[in-house]
């Protein structure tokens, strides 16, 4: 018993650098800007759907119908400007709350005209964990003015109270929640495929290329440019499909169990980035914060990687 | 994600255009959903389990936006088709037959252009 104690205390409360959970914030909150701006078309274009097709989910079932193409513009802008302010960890104790409630309105709105898109579900999540906790006590305007200016400053009542300046538990559980929450949605996903219709019979691959087959015929049928290129390798190698398939439903099932070990975690990570790329190439879907990774940064210390890059770039531009 | 069951013949509902000599068209998604290609696919769908009356209103959206079209295939078509059609995977994708097993017509409707612009021009 003590040793399942004792590795969930080190799971949740080692000590970690307010560097790791300042990173993330800049990572995943430039990640969920870059998504937002590249889609802002779509996003605010779906928003002028006709009411018919008004179907709420999320932060969105909280309307009585929808707003004014107007003013979700209004929100969709609003939510820019505070990620700006996100991501640079400015007066982050209103900021980070501000810009985690607007992004899951903004996407929960995105997605009530009768189509969720899954892939915005866990770049939405890690956002909301970290606007809540204080990710920015480093690299940050926060910091900046902790360090500059008097303590008096009307300026530093936007600074995250109570969280020290070096490594402390309270920038480890927000980290190892960002990765349990990550193992967990795929987790489910591996749920939803074995106790749904096709059961255990998903492992045999079958299910998985008609899914491929239908959404390429889909594509053919009401695209110009019609399916992925590479759905006939599905055809002919079954049992590479075989090989996806129960391959997915181990790393989807069990990722949980990946957390018991840091390493672990990291294979896992490998793994679920192999599966999306596979997506990627056989049906042309492409899930980005999945597959450039943003999405696991958690599971390494990527503060260490960028000091080690920080000082690299330092010897190639000649700074001592 | 893919946990649906999903059988050897699938079933798609889409759209297409024919021209005066019965050639066919395919209408993207995006003459009759805002948004992505799952939207689009799952609004058509949706329509078509609403029944006839909706089926038609989608039908006849699309082929008045194609009505406005002045170039290429779209300025040629003359009747739109919203169908579902049961397809075999295996036939589809390894033996490149392309025609469904069965399609079903869930609605048509004419494209209407406005012939008085081509008159005045004359």
């Amino acid at each position: 018993m003590s040793w399942i104690r004792r590795k969930l205390d080190g799971y949740w409360f080692s000590d970690f650098p307010p560097a790791r959970l300042a990173w993330l914030r800049i990572l995943t909150g430039g990640f969920q800007m870059f998504f937002l701006l590249q889609g802002q078309r779509a996003f605010r274009h779906v928003a002028r759907s006709s009411h018919e097709h008004w179907q709420p989910v999320g932060l969105a079932t909280m309307l009585n119908g929808p707003i004014a193409p107007g003013l979700y513009d209004v929100l969709f802008w609003l939510t820019i400007g505070v990620g700006v302010f996100f991501v640079a960890g400015g007066w982050y104790r209103f900021v980070g709350p501000l810009f985690a409630v607007l992004v899951i309105f903004v996407v929960s709105y995105r997605l009530s005209w009768g189509m969720v898109y899954r892939n915005h579900h866990l770049l939405g999540l890690h956002v909301l964990i970290l606007g809540f906790v204080p990710a920015a006590k480093a690299l940050s305007i926060d910091s900046w003015l902790a360090r500059s200016r008097p303590e008096d400053c009307w300026l530093r009542r936007g600074i995250w109270p109570g969280a020290p300046d070096s490594a402390s538990w309270r920038y480890c559980w927000p980290v190892q929640l960002m990765c349990l929450v990550s193992t967990l949605a795929y987790s489910l996903a591996g749920l939803a495929k074995v106790l749904g219709p096709a059961g255990w019979g998903w492992a045999t691959g079958n299910n998985l290329r008609n899914h491929v087959a239908h959404d390429a015929l889909a594509k053919e049928l009401m695209t110009r440019g019609g399916g992925a290129e590479w759905v006939d390798l599905a055809f002919m190698n079954e049992h590479i499909l075989w090989a996806m398939a129960v391959v997915t439903l181990i790393v989807e099932l069990f990722a949980p169990l990946f957390l018991l070990h840091r390493r672990l975690g990291q294979l896992w990570v490998v793994l679920v980035m192999g599966l999306h790329f596979g997506i990627m190439v056989m049906m042309d879907l492409t899930f980005a914060y999945q597959c450039y990774g943003f999405a696991f940064a958690s599971f390494f210390a990527i503060e260490v990687w960028a000091s080690w890059v920080g000082k690299k770039a330092q010897r190639v531009v000649g700074i001592k | 994600m893919f946990s649906g069951k999903r059988d050897d013949t699938l079933k798609v509902t889409y759209m297409y255009a024919l021209d005066a000599k019965g050639k066919r068209y395919t209408i993207p998604y995006n003459y009759w959903a805002r948004g992505g290609f799952n939207q689009g696919r799952s609004q058509l769908r949706k329509a078509v389990r609403q029944g006839k009356k909706a089926t038609i209103k989608k039908c006849e959206f699309v082929a008045e936006r194609l009505a406005k079209k002045k170039s290429g295939w779209r300025s040629r078509v003359e009747k739109v088709r919203v169908a579902k059609g049961r397809f075999d995977v295996e036939q589809f994708f390894v033996e490149g037959n392309r025609e469904p097993l069965r399609e079903l017509i869930k609605a048509e409707c004419p494209v209407v252009r406005d012939t008085s612009e081509k008159e005045g021009a004359k």
